[in-house]
């Protein structure tokens, strides 16, 4: 559907590409979003695809129509393009109310093409059902509380039945309880309209709880694409694994490779088998990933034999669960825990996890 | 997906835009750019090349002329002095005016607000004659009223002082108007922090909100600055019986000699240029070092206002004193001259001769009545003119990266540094030469008024647009609006309370321009300015004060009913 291929974007005085060199695809109703921390070049992708920067250099093609091509020279503007662009800061016209915002796009139309009167309104009224707005339809749109304007941006992107949706951390100038509920919302609109939608976001749990895919940013590239599960569970890079999720990281040296891509692994904590479907030589140097979650704290179990031993230096109460962090020799190591299974700072502990849980990514050059 | 189309490769355009495709908006763009060149660039080619060549042939002689009659240091020195101080106390005045309207807590606020802006709609040659109705040592009421106490003449307008005190005064609005725009847009909140540090208003305000303002202060210093250089009506009708000379005035007198010294003119009015761009030049640099201290954010606040405590009734007497002063002395004076029969002094005799038989002169008067119609052509059509041209100018210099547009910004700005005389005298030669029937129409003062006030209208519509989020537009362009489209539904519709206020302001100062005007006037097309100056000159006092109280009431009541508009207009969270 969505076709990204080699798409750079440099900005005036900046040493480094804001995108460099990126591709890939998304496919027709499907939920991509491409996460990174801020200034890693995905806003500046999406802004790629609406029409609002001009990339450098590559290639964007939606449907089989060539929306931008550096090569041949074609770029076809941002008005042109007939895409949804729902804004971070939502973007609503505050002149107009709410019918006025989401008519807009359809009374730019060109004249031959506009349609009438009767059926702007009534498609507007039927985009603001679906939205939930449609008993505001004639407030002023500065009235709207933040998830009321969330609303409408959406609205507006959606009323001309754009072939790609396109939504830049829509959530985030949300509180977190409208966050969690706004997101829900989306993704149900999504599903139930079958929108290609690529959505800009930062924040890990969003990602994972609304894509189909996600493509990992940093510094203008892509580290990773891939359903969310895949992704969380085996990141590629160090990144990756410390970006989505948070990662305890140990250093280690492959043994040997045992059947079933098990690769054993020799670390200060001990041998460890873990699976991995990446390929590693014997000998050469990995990181273990070992999430917060999965780390168990012991402390009627102290062995002193094996590196696993070490203490509480601090905690976190989150309500749901506690967080801890664990000085082990020269590792510090973090473990989530239910609060019922939690240590007080200062204990003795033995921190215990299972491989199983465990993956590899190849050690920093 | 389909392979990447089989074009030959082209290179780029200069202006970044694959295969260079000239875009709708371009050819609007192209005629606003060439209109601002032509009407900075014209005058000031003229001026050089007036200054520098005698009938073709290059020559140094005009400045030589020019400087050796005439004592230059002493002109200089005279020049700087009147600015410097007239501008010291514009911006002490208005800038703690604008500081207690807005922030504090004194009384009467709106009201304040209102009468600090009075002078604004009183032209320059009214009040300077306002002043010498009230501070002239022979016949003004002021100096009557304290002869018993210090004698004749205590104190004497037409000295360089006077023209200090009346320029200061009648600037000071401006420099209210400018801080007070800084002082709303000050988030508040940083001001609180140090109350809640411990500062008491006082320090508060001098440790944290005067740094704060410094960017605004620096340029509301400079824009007045350069504004008391140029100045005409006060030097002219205050300097020229005491002797005290100024650029300006002396451009005034080697044009009004016969037969008129163009040269010397020129040679005089390029000094004062340099004097004004020099400020300029500080000023943009200035600015644009300013922006990194911005603190607007652009979420809403609601100011809650200083609390003076013990400093109310100060503050408010101070304010209430400067209103007196700047405000109401002027306007009464002019209302008791113009119900007298003849001038005189104000006194109980001159109560019981009270007449409106001046009034009634007015209605009569059928050069005025065309005056008034003219006056209120200009102003009305060329603010509007200039507002709408430069809303586009500064969409190309706020949201554009086109090369080169730092030129545009500065040739639609350099008209400030030149004076209305300077303006006046170039226009009028260029277009008595010019094939074109423009002089002897109203034409020439349009083309005049447009020039001089395009400084102002691409200041407040950049402004404007700046605070416009970028992305209002861009939505608007995802939307499928096209450029023109965009630009009349979402960004003027948005900038409309800035475009009014700039209008009004404009307005305003069209209606009592009178140094270009003076120049380039023709019978039949003379403005309202000009009749004051010419009954001034015939000693028609009752009748000029009649027709100057009428003017300022029509001004105040036109500037009234656009700012209301503009608050109906206003949206909340532009």
């Amino acid at each position: 559907m969505l076709t990204v291929r080699g798409l750079v974007k440099r900005f005036e005085g900046g040493r480094v590409p804001a995108v460099d060199g990126i591709s890939f695809e998304v496919e027709e109703s499907q939920f991509f979003t491409l996460l990174g921390p801020s200034g890693c070049g995905k806003t500046t992708t999406l802004r790629c695809l609406a029409g609002l920067e001009q990339p450098d250099a590559g290639d964007i093609e939606l449907g089989g129509r060539v929306l931008f091509s550096g090569e041949a020279g074609i770029n076809v503007r941002a008005s042109e393009r007939g895409l949804g662009l729902v804004f971070q800061s939502y973007a609503i016209w505050p002149h107009m109310n709410v019918f006025d915002n989401v008519a807009f796009p359809l009374t730019v139309v060109p004249r031959g093409r506009r349609m009438s009167r009767p059926q702007i309104r009534k498609r507007v009224e039927q985009v603001l059902n679906v939205i939930r707005l449609d008993e505001l339809s004639g407030r002023a749109a500065t009235d709207l509380s933040g998830g009321q304007q969330q609303r409408l941006a959406l609205a507006r992107a959606l009323v001309m039945e754009p072939p790609l949706l396109l939504l830049d951390e829509p959530l985030s100038n949300l509180d977190a309880r409208l966050r969690e509920e706004m997101r829900v919302e989306l993704k149900r609109l999504q599903r139930e309209l079958q929108v290609t939608a690529v959505y800009v976001t930062h924040d890990q749990v969003e990602a994972l709880a609304m894509s189909n895919t996600i493509a990992i940013m940093a510094e203008g590239r892509i580290e990773q694409v891939g359903r969310p599960r895949d992704v969380y569970q085996h990141p590629a890079s160090r990144f990756v694994a410390d970006f989505v999720g948070g990662a305890n990281l140990i250093d280690g040296v492959v043994g040997s490779r045992e059947p079933n891509d098990v690769y054993r692994v020799e670390t200060a904590m001990g041998m460890l088998d873990v699976s991995s479907s990446a390929a590693f030589a014997p000998g050469s140097r990995v990181l273990v990933v070992v999430r917060p979650e999965h780390v168990a704290l012991s402390t009627n179990n102290l062995r002193a034999g094996d590196g696993r031993l070490g203490r509480v230096l601090g905690t976190g109460y989150l309500g749901d669960a506690v967080d801890h962090v664990v000085s082990v020799g020269a590792l510090t190591v973090r473990a989530r825990t239910a609060p019922s299974a939690s240590v007080v700072h200062g204990t003795e502990v033995s921190i215990e996890f299972a491989p199983e849980h465990c993956t590899l990514i190849p050690h920093d050059p | 997906m389909g392979q990447v189309t089989e074009a030959a490769p082209r290179r780029r355009g200069r202006a970044g835009w694959p295969g260079g495709r000239i875009r709708a908006e371009t050819p609007l763009l192209v005629a606003v750019v060439a209109l601002v060149g032509y009407l900075t660039l014209l005058p000031l080619a003229y001026l050089l090349w007036q200054a520098f060549f005698d009938d073709g042939t290059p020559t140094l002689a005009f400045f030589r002329e020019a400087y050796s009659a005439f004592g230059l240091g002493e002109l200089v020195w005279n020049s700087l002095l009147f600015a410097f101080g007239s501008t010291v106390l514009a911006v002490t005045v208005g800038t703690g005016l604008a500081y207690v309207v807005v922030r504090t807590d004194v009384p009467m606020r709106t009201l304040l607000f209102v009468a600090a802006l009075v002078p604004l709609v009183v032209p320059g040659v009214l009040y300077t004659i306002a002043w010498i109705f009230l501070a002239s040592p022979r016949i003004g009421a002021l100096n009557k009223l304290l002869e018993p106490v210090f004698g004749p003449g205590a104190i004497d307008v037409f000295s360089l002082w006077g023209m200090i005190l009346v320029e200061g005064l009648h600037l000071a609005p401006l420099a209210f108007l400018l801080m007070a725009a800084a002082f709303r847009s000050m988030d508040p909140a940083l001001e609180e922090a140090a109350v809640s540090s411990g500062a008491g208003p006082l320090t508060a305000f001098r440790r944290v909100t005067l740094p704060l303002m410094r960017p605004a202060l620096t340029a509301s210093i400079l824009i007045l600055a350069i504004r008391a250089v140029e100045a005409f009506e006060v030097p002219a009708l205050l300097g020229l019986p005491d002797g005290t000379w100024v650029f300006t005035s002396r451009i005034w007198r080697s044009l009004a000699e016969y037969p008129p010294a163009y040269g010397q003119a020129g040679a005089y009015a390029l000094s004062l240029l340099t004097l004004a761009l020099i400020g300029v030049l500080a000023h943009t640099l200035l600015s644009r070092r300013a922006r990194s201290f911005q603190t607007v954010t652009g979420k809403g606040f609601r100011p809650r206002p200083v609390q003076l405590g013990a400093w109310r009734w100060p503050a408010t007497a101070a304010v209430l004193i400067y209103v007196v002063l700047a405000a109401v002395l002027p306007l009464l004076v002019l209302l008791y001259v113009s119900t007298q029969p003849f001038y005189s002094s104000p006194s109980l005799e001159g109560l019981s001769q009270m007449t409106l038989s001046s009034y009634r002169d007015l209605l009569g008067d059928d050069q005025l009545l065309r005056a008034a119609k003219n006056s209120l052509l200009l102003g009305l059509g060329c603010a509007t003119a200039v507002m709408l041209s430069m809303a586009v100018v500064s969409w190309l210099l706020v949201r554009t990266r086109i090369r080169g547009r730092w030129l545009v910004d500065g040739l639609a700005f350099l008209p400030i540094a030149i004076p209305g005389l300077v303006l006046g005298v170039a226009l009028l030669i260029i277009y008595l030469r010019a094939p074109v029937p423009i002089y002897g129409t109203l034409w020439i003062l349009f083309i005049a008024y447009f020039t001089r006030f395009m400084p102002y209208g691409i200041r407040s519509s950049s402004i404007s647009m700046a605070q416009i989020g970028r992305e209002l537009e861009e939505s608007a362009h995802a939307c499928g609006a096209s450029w023109w489209s965009t630009f009349r539904r979402i960004l003027l519709p948005l900038m409309l309370p800035g475009l009014v206020a700039g209008w009004i302001y404009i307005m305003l100062v069209s209606l009592r321009e009178l140094s270009t005007s003076i120049l380039i006037y023709s019978p039949g097309d003379e403005v309202l300015s000009i009749v004051i100056w010419e009954h001034y000159e015939n000693g028609a006092f009752p009748e000029l004060a009649a027709l100057g109280l009428l003017m300022v009431l029509v001004t105040g009541a036109l500037a009234a009913a656009a700012y209301r508009l503009s608050v109906r207009l206003g949206v909340r969270g532009a």
